[in-house]
This record gives structure tokens, sequence and C-alpha cells, in this order.
């Protein structure tokens, strides 16, 4: 039996439910507060309290507000308004009913170009559907992390091999904690807006991938310097057409960088070393995010619309895999890299898939399937709301436990996995809740390592402050 | 004599490089196909567009047009096949490159102006008569038609700007993809990119040409009409009248568009074709029950057959980081009879030596200084102190002078000793003294003269060394060293659990020392300034992965790492790898 550190109470986990025979398993039902559990050499992260300033994407009305207006020339206005928005925003100020009264022949001329814009607009976003949500808000709308646009946590990352943690923060900075706490390195570039992702590079000190607004930034930091600042600044990988990279994942041999697009059909395959990419070329929708799988065999990949697939990495031929209706939110492999469970934005349903390679005696129709494995609907436990639509999942390395966060309940669900011998099987174990009115924003388990064999749930919640929910075996 | 291994190989390129030529047969197909739909297009018939089109295609005239075109596609498939293959050559200075590669780079040339002429020649066949005969009737006997000579001197112009654009200086060289996708999957995604490319490139290229055609087709076409004994046509004698053709400057543009077409498709079938995956043997087997084929270590050791040596050392890496552990259970198994660990013996072994070659290579290369960095370290004064190292040392000396203390250690030896205080046994012989003497005053003169040389304009360019110009070309070979030691470290980082035999811990500390030595040398040369570049992506490339190998190996055997290695400094460069501190 396993129960999280420090917690009598803890509750056993409920009995197993077989998915096989049509029973779905529930939410658990037990509350555990881990609040009062604080691991020794662990940083105490609070980004609400280190923050610089405020988000990047704070809207231009908050500046404005800070001004006052002045009068000036209608051409001199369309002018910084054009530098400062945009040509569209140009347009608009130039055929609003304020310039007409100044100048209607600059006033109509604007009205016909905005009109023939907007058209265009509509003509390219007829072509390509999936381009009708522009910029931040679809970032939002497939990132992982729960209310992106204003969270102060937007990802957190373990190290793969040592204890090493990058905290990105909704001030487009990225905070690296080790286990000695005395520096802080801060990571933080001009080019680096709109965090989306993050990954470290496996089997190397501190070489730290991030998927951006721009591209991917490539962090690379000395270990043995202990500044705030690193000495160089970060390689920008860029690709036409290739932006804002929503998903960054390293290989489990860190030879390849895999990234994503909303903007792309196509993922990149990255020889970062040399600079080179090559793309998985598929018609159809642009890819929201990637999953690699821990053995590397495999690699998940979803797209913005009802289409996911699997890559075999051998000779990159895909399985692809259809669901009823919305898109993947969120999806985590097993530590064998033998079962894939996901989450899709219109169910509160979670899915798993099994690849198995030799599997006798087992009728190719079954395992095309994917099974709803557990009921994730919301119910109330006492005055606390358990359960909704999923935001993310994350299964620890050892295979025992499945952290879910929700977009619309305040707390974190735990289940307890196992694996046995292409055997899965899943069972409710407790709700991890916050401080006050705080909800989770993001979720991730340290990586096991030499030093380290635990499970160690990190909590990324809303008000700034990283939490570590332990786990030991008992 | 070529070993059966070294045939074997041998066998399996020609195969691959058929496969390769064979394709581009096909190519030339498609293109003519692509070509004829494009100068045939009939909105108002489209279905008679097409049958004509493709009956036009396959039929007995076409095959028998083309068939000068495919045999002179096959000798320069040949030529491209034997460059692809040879074992590169360094060339120290741009006169040796001039002299050793000359003829090659002359059969080059003709080759690809007798596929420019050829193709321009057969698509010329099947265009309007306007375009396709070279001497037409008129007044009194036959004029040349300035229209196919247009045309066939845009194919040989075409078929040279591919040349100097892609062949003249850089060698054909095999770059392996960053994945291994299906061979079909590539060549279907690189077609549609290279048609798409070929257009958008020979566009300006052609305005080029008609502006040459322009200021020497007078030149060319009374030389022509004199051989022909026909009337010099005179159509385009001024640019606005080849300006205003404008039929003739599609056909020349799509016809360009295709003959780059055809060479960048046949170079890309080339390269996906010889960088195919290619399994290996492990082992033969016992004497009666052999298996046929070229083991992982033979193939490594062909140095004369580099594409095998690439293909083996792919393999290695695929297997060593492969989920299935099969063929590595080959490599640590023992033999039948004796016991012993003979497969990996031999593996690790060769692909030590390859290591240990390539490291050799890097510091010779690094430490022979180029001939021109003599030349210039005689102006240069010498390493400077550090700023701050001078000021210590100022500061000290002032204090020391200050308060009346004497240096009583004498001058501090000299960082380099200068000619004079040489290192001479003060009982040498007269004689050799006398040798000694000549033999600097020989090399003195030898250096002004160099000096000497090499200060006449241009002649550095033409015959001296760039620094680091061989290094910079053995790092461009590094991508087999790349593989081998991720392969080593992931063989090694599988033992741990796969070995049962313990065959691999033996040599884990000869693979750990041998890697550090290739990483101590790679720190250094990244820090150089090669070929007058600051980074060397090969450098880094190599760097990172012979980081990441160390790590791997250090991560899975960090508990056990005292035990292993003896050498305390040795000990002391691994530990930051345990604890993930080295950059």
């Amino acid at each position: 039996m396993e129960s999280p550190r420090g917690c009598t109470d803890f509750p056993t986990p409920e009995s197993p439910i077989v998915t096989e025979n049509g029973r779905l398993c529930s939410v658990p039902v037990r509350e555990v507060t881990g609040n009062a559990y604080i691991l020794e050499f662990y940083p105490e992260i609070n980004i609400s309290r280190e923050m610089f300033h405020g988000s990047s994407l704070k809207s231009m009305d908050d500046r404005r507000s800070l001004m006052i207006p002045v009068n000036e020339p209608l051409i001199k206005r369309i002018t910084r308004t054009f530098f400062e928005e945009g040509l569209m925003e140009a347009l608009e100020e130039a055929a609003s009913p304020q310039s007409s009264s100044i100048s209607p022949v600059t006033s109509s001329v604007a009205k016909y170009a905005l009109r023939l814009l907007v058209l265009l607009r509509k003509l390219r976003r007829t072509v390509h559907p999936h381009l009708r949500e522009e910029g931040i808000e679809s970032i939002a709308k497939y990132s992982e992390t729960r209310d992106w646009q204003k969270s102060y946590i937007r990802c957190i990352r373990w190290h793969p091999n040592c204890f090493k943690i990058a905290v990105a923060s909704c001030d487009d900075s990225i905070r690296v904690y080790t286990d000695e706490p005395t520096v802080v390195p801060i990571l933080k570039s001009g080019t680096q807006k709109c965090i989306t992702s993050m990954a470290w590079r496996p089997y190397s000190a501190a070489e730290l991938a991030v998927g951006c607004q721009v591209g991917v930034l490539l962090w690379s930091m000395d270990p043995n310097l202990h500044i705030t600042r690193p000495l160089s600044q970060a390689n920008l990988l860029k690709h036409p057409n290739f932006n804002p990279v929503t998903s960054v994942e390293w290989s489990p041999d860190g030879c390849l960088l895999a990234t994503s697009s909303i903007n792309d059909t196509d993922i990149l395959i990255w020889d970062v070393d040399r600079c080179r990419n090559v793309p998985l070329k598929r018609v159809g929708l642009p890819c929201s995010f990637l999953k690699w799988s821990p053995d590397g065999v495999r690699m998940f990949s979803s797209t913005v619309g009802n289409v996911f697939r699997v890559w075999a990495t051998d000779k990159w031929v895909p399985e692809r895999w259809t669901i009823a209706k919305g898109s993947i939110q969120s999806a985590a492999w097993s530590p064998c890299g033998s079962f894939l469970l996901f989450v899709t934005t219109e169910e509160p349903i979670l899915y798993r898939l099994q690849f198995v390679e030799e599997q006798i005696f087992t009728s190719s129709s079954l395992s095309k399937q994917a099974l709803p494995i557990a009921d994730l609907s919301k119910i109330e436990v006492g005055v606390r709301t358990v359960g909704g639509m999923p935001q993310s999942i994350a299964w620890d390395p050892n295979g025992q436990y499945l952290a879910i966060i929700f977009k619309d309940s305040p707390n974190v669900v735990v289940f307890a996995t196992s694996i046995h011998k292409h055997q899965f099987s899943i069972s409710p174990s407790c709700f991890i809740t916050g401080i006050g009115v705080e909800f989770p924003s993001y979720i991730c388990f340290q990586s096991k390592n030499r030093k380290n064999s635990d499970s160690v749930l990190t909590i990324g919640w809303s008000s700034g402050r990283a939490q570590y929910f332990p786990f030991a075996n008992m | 004599m070529s070993s059966p291994a070294e045939l074997e190989c041998k066998k399996l390129c020609v195969r691959r490089c058929l496969f390769a030529v064979t394709f581009g047969i096909a190519i030339q197909y498609l293109l003519l196909s692509i070509f004829l739909l494009l100068v045939n297009f009939s909105l108002l018939h489209p279905i008679q567009w097409v049958t004509e089109t493709f009956s036009l295609v396959f039929s007995v005239y076409t095959w028998l047009k083309i068939t000068p075109l495919i045999s002179a596609l096959v000798l320069y498939g040949i030529f491209l096949g034997n460059s692809f293959l040879a074992v590169p050559k360094y060339y120290p200075s741009r006169f040796a490159w001039l002299c050793g590669t000359f003829l090659k780079k002359w059969v080059s040339f003709v080759l690809h102006a007798l596929l420019g002429f050829l193709t321009a020649w057969l698509y010329a066949g099947f265009l309007s008569e306007e375009y396709n005969v070279l001497l037409r009737e008129c007044y009194e006997g036959y004029c040349l038609n300035e229209r196919y000579i247009f045309l066939a001197l845009g194919g040989v112009y075409a078929g040279l700007y591919y040349f100097s654009k892609e062949r003249f200086t850089g060698e054909p060289e095999i770059v392996f993809p960053v994945i291994q996708e299906c061979k079909y999957v590539k060549i279907r995604s690189q077609i549609y990119s290279v048609i798409y490319m070929s257009l958008m490139k020979s566009f300006v290229p052609v305005m080029c040409f008609v502006l040459v055609y322009w200021v020497a087709s007078w030149t060319v076409t009374s030389r022509v009409a004199a051989v022909f004994d026909a009337e010099p046509d005179e159509s385009f004698s001024s640019l606005t009248s080849i300006m205003l053709s404008f039929r003739l400057l599609l056909y020349t543009w799509i016809l360009a568009s295709q003959i780059l077409c055809n060479m960048y498709l046949l170079y890309i079938c080339f390269i996906i074709v010889l960088t195919t995956e290619e399994h290996f043997l492990i082992e033969k087997g016992p004497a009666l029950n052999r298996q046929e084929g070229v083991t992982i270590v033979e193939a490594l050791s062909l140095s004369k057959v580099p594409i095998a040596q690439h293909l083996a050392s792919l393999d290695l890496f695929n297997l060593a980081t492969s989920k299935s552990s099969e063929r590595r259970q080959q490599i640590f198994s023992l033999s039948v009879p004796g016991g012993h660990p003979y497969n990996w013996n031999q593996l690790s072994g060769q692909v030590l030596s390859m290591i240990d070659a390539f490291t050799d290579e890097l510091t010779q290369s690094r430490k022979t200084a180029p001939i021109q960095s003599a030349y210039f370290q005689k102006k240069l004064p010498g390493p400077m102190p550090p700023a701050t190292l001078e000021a210590e040392r100022i500061l000290i000396r002032q204090y020391n002078e200050s308060f009346g203390i004497r240096n009583m250690m004498g001058s501090p030896p000299c960082r380099s000793p200068p000619p004079s205080c040489n290192m001479t046994s003060p009982a040498m012989n007269p004689c050799d003294r006398v040798n000694d003497t000549v033999e600097h005053i020989g090399q003195v003169i030898n250096d002004a003269c160099r000096s000497a040389f090499y200060n006449i304009p241009g002649f550095y360019y033409l015959f001296g060394e760039q620094e680091g110009a061989k290094t910079t070309f053995i790092l461009a070979r590094s991508q087999d060293i790349i593989w081998l030691t991720q392969a080593l470290a992931g063989l090694c980082a599988a033992s741990l659990t796969e070995d049962r035999f313990g065959v691999v811990q033996k040599e884990l500390p000869v693979i750990i020392k041998s890697f550090l030595r290739l990483k101590a040398e790679l720190d250094q040369i990244c820090n150089m300034n090669l070929n007058g570049k600051k980074l060397d992506r090969n450098c880094i490339a190599l760097r990172n992965a012979v980081k990441r190998s160390l790590y791997k190996i250090c991560t899975v055997f960090g508990d056990y790492i005292g035990d292993l290695i003896a050498d305390m400094d040795e000990l002391r460069r691994v530990q930051c790898y345990v604890k993930y501190l080295e950059t």
C-alpha cells in the first residue's frame, strides 16, 4: 500500500475498478491537504513575490490609462498607431468618425482598405479554417496550463537527470532552482515572449529548450557559475511561419528536439547541434502539443482538431486516431511506454490506449480502441467540488500515481495506478486542495533519477506558489 | 586485393547507385510529362489535352528520342556515384585543390553541358515547328532558326548554371538525414519542394541568359550559320525583340527549371538511397553454419569504403539505443566454443581504435601550425599576459622596490625560450654546434623566403593553407564518431541490466578515458578560430555527443565510478559528470 509521507489518514486506494467490464473509475472523495509537508532541500518557490513586472500580455489599455490624451494632427495619429499597434488598427483609426470629420477623403480610403483587408482575412480563414483563432487566445486554448494567459506559473519542468527545476512565469522569465538555493539563475531575453513550454535536454548539465512566440530559444547555462544571469544569450531556432511554438520535447536520449506550432501542420524535428530540421509532413490540422514516450519508441502528437497521431520513431510512420468530438486536452505516457492516457476538451472521461508490441492471440480490432477508464465528472464532496472538465494530466515516473487538474474545480485529483505485464489498473486515491481560493495551474512529477526514486508531485498554484507533494512507499 | 567484406560493401553501394539512376530515368518521364502538359495546355479541350499528352509520352517516338538523354544521364549517374563513394581528400591550398580536381571538374562541366543540351534538344522536339528545327527554308535556301538556338543554348546555360552553383566548389557530400524516414516518403516530399524551388530559382538566371544572349548572339549565330552554310537569323538582334517573344521566354524558363529540377532530384535521390539504413551482422556464426554478409566490425574497418563505415556506425547507434535488446545480447554473448567475449572485444576494440585515431588526427591537425601562422607569429610579439596579471606584477614590483625587498629568485623563467637561450649542454661538440648554427641559419632563411613568397599579392590566396582548415576538414567527417561514441555509451548503459557475463565492465575505464581525451581535445578546438569561423557546427555536434555519452555512462554507473577508475585526475573529471556539473 502506498500513501503520502506524513499523512496518517491517507485513504487506502478504493476498490480497483476493472475498466474492461464497463464500469468506470470515479473521482476520489477523500481530501488531503498537502500544505504541511515541507521537503528538506527543496527550494521554496513563490513566483508572485519574485515577479519583475506584470504579464507582457496585459492589454494596451493599461498603458493608455497611464497617459494623458493629447491633441495630435490626423497624420501623426495614424502613423503613431501604425507603428505602435499595426496596420489594421491604423486603418481603423483613420476610418473612425473623429477622423472623417477632419479629412473625409482619408477616412473613406481607409474604410475601403479596411473592408478589403477584412475580406482577405475572411478568405484566408476559409482556406485555412484552423487559423480562425490567431494569437494569444489560441495558445491559451490549447495549453495544458489552466488560465495560461493570467497564470503566474506557466510551466514547470524538472531536469530528467538531476535536481533542477525550471519555472516559467507570466513575466516572460524563467527561474532555475536547484537544491542549493543560494542563487536562482533567471533566464530572460527580449525574444522570449509568451512561454508555452519548456524541456531540459537529457544527458546535459543545463540546456533548456523554451517554446515561445517567436520560435524555440535554447539556453545553455554553466552550472558552475553561481550568478543570477547567464553569461551567454539564448540561441533562437526559427523556421518560417512556425510560430508560436506551443510544444517542445527532447527525445529521451537528448539527440533530437521535436517542436510543434498551432500555425503549422508540420512537426519539426531538430538536430539542434547542427541547427538542421526536418518536417514531419501530414495534411490536415496544425499540431498543438507533443509527448515523447519515456522509452523513446513513440511520439504522441495532437492536432487542434479531433485527430491525433502516434509516431513510431524508428521509421517515423504515424498511426492516425480520431476522437468523436473536441480535441486532445492533455496526455501522458506510462513509464514503460506501453500505455497512453489522454483526456479531451469535450468529455470528462479519461481514456487509455495500449501499445503492446508482441501481443499474441489479440484481435486487431480490440487493440485499435481507446478505452474509457475513468469518469471525471464533477461531484460534490462536502463543500468541495471535485472533478469536471480536465485541464491537464501527469503520470509519475514510477507509474504509481496519476494526477489530474480541471478547468473549473480548484483541486488536484490523484489516482493510484499500476501496470503489471500489460495489465493496467486504476483506482481513486485522493484529492489535494490548496490554500483559500487558489486553484492549480500546472502539475508535473519530479523525474526519477539516481538520487531520487520517490514520486513527488509538483503543483503550480494560481497564487504563484509551487508546492511539492511527496508520495513514499510504506 | 579487396577483401570479401569490401567486395560485399561495394556491391551494396553499386546496387544503391543503380537504384538512384533508375529513379533518375523515371524522373525524366515525369518531368517530360509535366513539360508537355504545360506547353500543350488547352483550356477548351481538357480531356483531349490530357490524353494527347500521355499518348505522346508513351509513344515509340518519345522512347527513341529520349535515349540519348538517358545515356547521358547514366554517364552522369556513374560519375556522381563515383564521387559519392570516393574517399574524401584534403587539399591544403587552393592550388592543390585545382590540380587535384581539375580533370574531375572538367568532366563534370562537360556532362552538365551535355545534359542541358540534350534536355533542350528533346523538349524542343515536342514544341511547334517554330521551335523544333535548326534550319528552316527561306528565300534562297536555308536560314538559321534562332528560336531553336536560343532554346538549345538556354539548356546548356541551365546545366552549366547548376554546375557553377552547386558542383564547382564543393564535392558531392553525403549528409545523413536528421531522422530515418521511409525512402519513398522522403523522395515524395522532396519532389514537390524541388519542382517549386527550381521554378523559382531558374527565373533570374533565365533573365541573365537573355542579356548574355543579346550580347553574344551575333557571334554565335554567324558561326553556326557558317557551319551549316545557312543565312543567319536576325530576328533577335535587339533586346526588345527577345523580351517581347513571351512564348519563347516561357519555354526557356520551363526548360531551365526542368533541367535544374532533374539535377537536384538525381542528387537528392543518390543521398536518400545511399543513406538508407542497412542492418549488418553482429557475428557470422560457427564455421559450419556461417551466415553470408558483412559484420559491423568488418564494415567499420573498411576505410576505403566510407559509406560502409557510415552505415555500420549508424546501425551500431540504432542497435545500442533501440528498445529491443535482441541484437545487443549477441554483442554481450560469449563465443561457443571457447566462452570468450569475442564479439564485444572485436567491436569495442574497433570502435575505440577509430575514436582514438580520430582524436590523434585532431591533435595532430591542431598542433601542426599552418605555414602562414609561422609567418604571422614573427610579426606578433608573442603571447601577451592578461592585463590583470601584468598589473599585479607591476604592483608587486613597486611594493618590493618601495620596501627595499630584492628578488632572490632571479629572473622568472622565460615564457617562450628565445633562440639564444637554447638548452645546449655545456659539453657540446664544436662540430655539433656549427651544425646547429647552420641549421638555424637555414631555418631563418627558409622562413624569410616563405614570408617573402606569401607577401606577393595573390600568392597566399593560391598557395597558403587556411588556419584550421585541416581541423575543419576532419570535423566535417565526424558523423561516424558522433554515432560511435553514443553507441558505445548506449551499449555500456544497457550492459548494466543486459550483460550477464560482465564483458563490458573490463573495457569501461578504457572507454571513459578515450572519451575524456576526445572531449578535452574538442574543448580546445571549439575555442579556436577554425577556417575563419568562430563556430563550427560539426565541432559543437561532436562535443555535445561526447558529452552526452559521458553523462550517460556516468548516470548509469554513478555509484560505482570510484571502483572503476583508478587515476585520480580522471576520477575528478568524471565526478563532474556524475554531479551534472560539466558543460
